[in-house]
């Protein structure tokens, strides 16, 4: 009965905690599946899907809140490689799937929704490596030494393809404007 | 380097999403706590209903039995002997193999009473053996046209977990065993005088762990019922099965 108890007050304790924690990475794991897939509902799938695998084993990782999050986006990354397998391309959202508030209202919000769906374009025509690094960096936020520990590249790797990646895109962005 | 326009692709997830993720998460959470916590019931259980059979075994026990002395006293009609240690300390209890009945077999067999009242909550469950094996009601029998039985309700909710384990000695001459600093008391079931006590055997020690026990003889049978309910609820219990 002790042990029991014990189990509730310490589940009950860390409950706040494991909220902070979530409310800080889910918007980084949601962008992290914005970048690579587009698709809204599909991003929010994908995300219920990894933090569902992650949180149950999450306690295992308590002692560090830097080492979870790692942990996470590398469910992630194997969630994302699942969803591919499982269809061959991935549509990025076409103008009627871009969200409300950036369908209606008016018209610099029209010119954004354009510019929003050139965007989804050029992502979609990136390979699926430099893809999941854009995702990484600009979706989840991290940095260039975080994705390299996630990804099993070198930082200064990370940081090459990056910058082509970015270069190339900011080209084929320039060329439109 | 100019990234502005790849930043701008980043957006707030909605934040009904995200709640509700969460909330599913919580019940995830929940379930996996009422998962775990129903394991450690489980595991009591488990060890709770080895030692309710190992008391079975050595109230029949051969070695048990020659090792009483002359030092027996009556409690509310029920013999004890109170004793430093368990003779199985330095040899190996025999135990005889257990036999499982449903529970109209064994009354059947052995026309033994049941409550017709519990507390509120309590259903029966399994009594297991050692070897893991179960079922409605235990038998452990002696070779000496004696037998021991026994069946076990539980009662859980998300917060306690009680056991009620009734056991019965068919014979005429079973004499309870406990520690030396063991208080027995005499109580009154509605009119028939039983004996109470608080404890059990663990590891050859009897030890107060907060389990009542109250037994009686009724019909030349030996009735014993054990739990962490109250006396008064064992009395309000053992009362029904008069």
């Amino acid at each position: 009965m002790e042990q029991i108890q014990t189990l509730l007050k310490l589940t009950t304790s860390q409950t706040a905690h494991w909220e902070c924690v979530y409310r800080d990475l889910y918007p980084r794991v949601y962008n992290f599946f914005r970048y690579r897939f587009g698709d809204e509902q599909l991003v929010e799938d994908l995300t219920a899907e990894t933090f569902t695998r992650a949180w149950a084993d999450r306690h295992r990782h308590q002692q560090s809140r830097g080492q979870f999050a790692t942990w996470v986006y590398g469910i992630a990354r194997h969630v994302a490689t699942d969803h591919l397998r499982q269809q061959s391309d991935s549509p990025l959202p076409n103008a009627d799937q871009l969200p409300a508030d950036w369908q209606t209202g008016p018209e610099a919000t029209h010119e954004r929704q354009e510019d929003m769906q050139y965007l989804a374009d050029l992502l979609n025509t990136l390979p699926p490596r430099e893809r999941e690094l854009i995702a990484l960096k600009y979706g989840a936020g991290l940095n260039n030494r975080k994705i390299a520990a996630i990804t099993g590249l070198t930082p200064s790797n990370v940081g090459t393809i990056l910058h082509r990646t970015v270069k190339h895109l900011r080209t084929q962005w320039e060329l439109d404007i | 380097m100019k990234d502005r326009f790849i930043r701008d692709y980043r957006r707030d997830p909605p934040p009904e999403a995200m709640a509700r993720l969460w909330q599913k998460l919580e019940r995830k959470d929940l379930i996996m706590e009422q998962t775990t916590t129903r394991t450690w019931r489980r595991l009591a259980m488990t060890t709770a209903t080895l030692i309710a059979v190992f008391t079975l075994s050595l109230a029949v026990s051969p070695q048990a039995r020659a090792f009483v002395g002359d030092l027996i006293q009556v409690i509310g009609g029920v013999s004890f002997e109170q004793v430093d240690a368990l003779p199985h300390n330095d040899s190996p209890l025999e135990t005889v193999p257990s036999l499982f009945m449903t529970v109209e077999e064994a009354q059947a067999t052995y026309g033994f009473a049941l409550p017709t009242y519990l507390p509120d909550g309590f259903t029966r469950i399994p009594v297991y053996a050692a070897d893991g094996s179960n079922g409605e009601v235990i038998i452990v029998p002696s070779a000496e046209e004696q037998a021991a039985i026994s069946l076990v309700w539980e009662r859980a909710d998300d917060m306690s977990y009680t056991m009620l384990h009734l056991s019965i000695y068919i014979g005429d001459d079973s004499i309870g065993l406990l520690g030396q600093e063991v208080e027995v008391d005499e109580v009154d079931i509605d009119g028939i005088p039983g004996a109470s006590y608080c404890g059990v055997w663990r590891d050859g020690q009897f030890i107060c762990d907060g389990i009542n026990h109250l037994e009686w003889i009724q019909e030349e049978m030996r009735y014993h019922l054990s739990s962490t309910l109250s006396l008064n609820e064992l009395i309000a219990v053992a009362a029904s099965m008069r």
